[in-house]
């Protein structure tokens, strides 16, 4: 596979089931060798908008293209692309061995080339001497493993992964985690992934694509996705964030000047991360990570300082987690050394410097 | 209480288990005594009563006749019941509940009732009764088990199965002869056994819509009237172990494949 095209292309794919709209105007492009996740809280549209690249839904518009090639309205069965299933769906009567060849057995290859192809796989996911085994007699790590093989046997152009590791508890879905990841990096293939743990998707992926209500909010790397998250979306979701309402009072040349909770500040544009620009008098959210509030000290003149009544505090080892009430009656969230032991109802005081914090456009409704 | 479910209740199984049974052995008893009649005590044994039964032209015919009956009754029934089901397994809803109810009226219907029915219809279709309106007759009493058995199977699939093979290049055909009927293929085996033995037992269809050529039921029935001998228990006692012993086949095998699938 020598291509350049983009492994997969969707533009502005729509879906609704009546009323309900699944998925709202989807555009996409995935490059060849990433490992891509869907990642939404349930119902916000990433699993149809998967089905649809495999083929399983119809959407009512829009366009699909693989490798270039449009395949809208091809069947499932002609797709080059394959699925791993939620509850793996391996073929109950087949043997591992027979489940994993399965794929090649459709395309018509020689008995020879897929005894080869299914030792191969089996030696990827390391489970070579299990071939002659029947699916229930497998754990579930092993089952999952045999339906990433499977689905990568007929070399697909992409792999489309449905939520596979849900099923599994804790413990093993983090050792999936790694070796699913492992073997997209030794294969180069192009993973997409539906998951609903952000966890799991910020430790897998390359690009993250924050889904919501049938929409993508947001497409960047991990670390951008936390640190400049775009939409207020994004950042609740994904970790904890603090957001103050704020009111745009003028931009300049290379900042913006904020009134937040009675108090003027100023932001360089930079920190403006939603694609909208702000104009005086729009308001806007400032977004604040926990850990990027230091305790106690007189800020400079860029940082923003946030006091307030100590509400609790949280010991955790190293650090502490504290909550604070603002004059405004806004509720904070900060950590903290654990040496900072003071007094519930004690004032605090917190500061964050105008490079750490984000601010968006809140969008008119 | 304790005394009570340490003895009695075993006392109250077993006591209906030899009700159950005691006939059985009787009857087989029975197909050895030295005389022309069934009465205790037995006195004087033979084995002619079988050995002749063996022979016994009369009864053999019946019994490839009924044989003849239960395998084409039942290959009817599959043909018409697996379909069936597939439909019902794609249809949701209240249209699901109604045409469940259809298919499964006729197991519901009394016999005796849904037997003259048949055959007033078939005399219109011009169909004379005999073996073949028996078929047809058995063929229509078996459906509904078919239909529901391999229903329940195909409902218990995974709806990714199909899915999954599709996925990885499969078309319909493929996906029904590599995925559903292998799946599928237990429900099918336990209705082709049970239908079997639904339509080598059945006496009230065969005899409404018999003709001539009794089938083995139909034909006890008429040696009945002559007063019992120790043939008829002897015969009797043969088919029963054999059906038995099918029976038990079908199951041993259904159940091997389960343990063999839990113990490793």
């Amino acid at each position: 596979m020598t291509s350049t095209n983009p492994a997969i292309e969707l533009k502005d794919i729509r879906k609704s089931y009546g009323a309900a709209v699944a998925i709202d105007g989807v555009s996409l492009t995935v490059e060849r060798g990433v490992f891509l996740t869907l990642l939404g809280p349930s119902g916000c549209g990433k699993s149809t908008l998967l089905r649809s690249i495999g083929g399983f839904v119809e959407p009512d518009s829009g366009k699909i293209l693989v490798d270039g090639r449009d395949i809208t309205h091809e069947p499932a069965f002609r797709r080059p692309v394959n699925m791993v299933f939620q509850d793996y769906a391996l073929f109950p009567h087949m043997s591992v061995r027979r489940n994993i060849g399965f794929g090649c057995e459709m395309k018509n290859l020689d008995r020879a080339a897929i005894e080869r192809r299914c030792d191969e796989l089996l030696e990827l996911i390391r489970l070579p001497q299990l071939g002659e085994r029947m699916p229930d007699e497998l754990s579930g790590g092993q089952r999952q493993r045999v339906a990433l093989a499977r689905a990568l046997a007929p070399d697909p152009v992409s792999l489309l992964l449905d939520e596979p590791l849900g099923a599994l508890d804790l413990k093993l879905r983090q050792e999936m985690q790694n070796e699913l990841k492992a073997v997209q990096k030794r294969t180069g293939k192009t993973f997409v992934f539906v998951t609903h743990d952000q966890e799991e998707a910020m430790s897998m992926s390359d690009l993250v694509a924050v889904m919501n209500r049938g929409r993508i909010e947001q497409i960047a790397s991990p670390r951008e996705i936390y640190s400049r998250p775009a939409t207020a979306f994004v950042a609740g979701f994904i970790g904890a964030a603090n957001m103050l309402d704020a009111e745009v009072e003028g931009v300049d040349g290379d900042g913006i000047v904020l009134d937040i909770g009675g108090s003027r500040f100023r932001l360089p544009s930079s920190r403006l991360t939603s694609g909208r620009a702000l104009r005086a008098g729009d308001a806007a959210t400032v977004v604040i990570r926990p850990e990027q509030l230091a305790a106690g000290g007189r800020g400079q003149e860029q940082s923003l300082e946030l006091q307030g009544r100590l509400e609790d505090v949280t010991f955790l080892g190293g650090r502490a987690h504290i909550r604070f009430v603002t004059a405004t009656g806004q509720m904070i969230l900060a950590e903290a050394p654990p040496s900072m032991a003071d007094n519930v109802g004690d004032t605090v005081s917190f500061i964050c410097g105008s490079n750490e914090m984000v601010v968006l456009a809140v969008d008119q409704k | 209480m304790r005394y009570l479910r340490g003895f009695s209740l075993p006392a109250y199984f077993w006591l209906f288990i030899a009700y159950l049974f005691a006939p059985i052995l009787v009857m087989a008893a029975m197909g050895l005594r030295d005389s022309a009649f069934i009465a205790f005590p037995i006195t004087k044994w033979t084995t002619h009563w079988y050995a002749d039964m063996v022979f016994d032209r009369e009864m053999l015919s019946a019994l490839v006749l009924s044989a003849r009956v239960a395998v084409l009754s039942t290959l009817i029934a599959l043909a018409v019941g697996l379909p069936t089901a597939l439909l019902l397994t794609r249809t949701r809803g209240v249209m699901r509940a109604i045409l469940v109810a259809i298919v499964v009226m006729p197991a519901f219907l009394p016999v005796v009732v849904s037997s003259i029915a048949l055959r007033m219809f078939i005399s219109r279709l011009g169909i004379e009764p005999g073996t073949a309106a028996i078929v047809f007759g058995h063929a229509a009493g078996s459906m509904p088990f078919v239909a529901v058995m391999a229903l329940t199977r195909l409902d218990s699939m995974g709806h990714n199965l199909a899915d999954a093979a599709r996925d990885l290049g499969a078309d319909e055909v493929i996906v029904f002869v590599r995925v559903v009927l292998p799946w599928l293929a237990p429900a099918l085996f336990g209705a082709f056994m049970f239908c079997l033995l639904l339509s080598f037992e059945d006496f009230v269809r065969s005899f409404f819509l018999g003709g001539f050529e009794p089938t083995f039921p139909v034909l006890l029935f008429a040696k009945l009237r002559f007063g019992l001998n120790p043939g008829i228990a002897a015969i009797s006692t043969m088919v029963l172990f054999t059906t038995m012993a099918l029976g038990l086949y079908a199951e041993r095998f259904t159940r091997r494949r389960r343990l063999r699938r839990d113990d490793q």
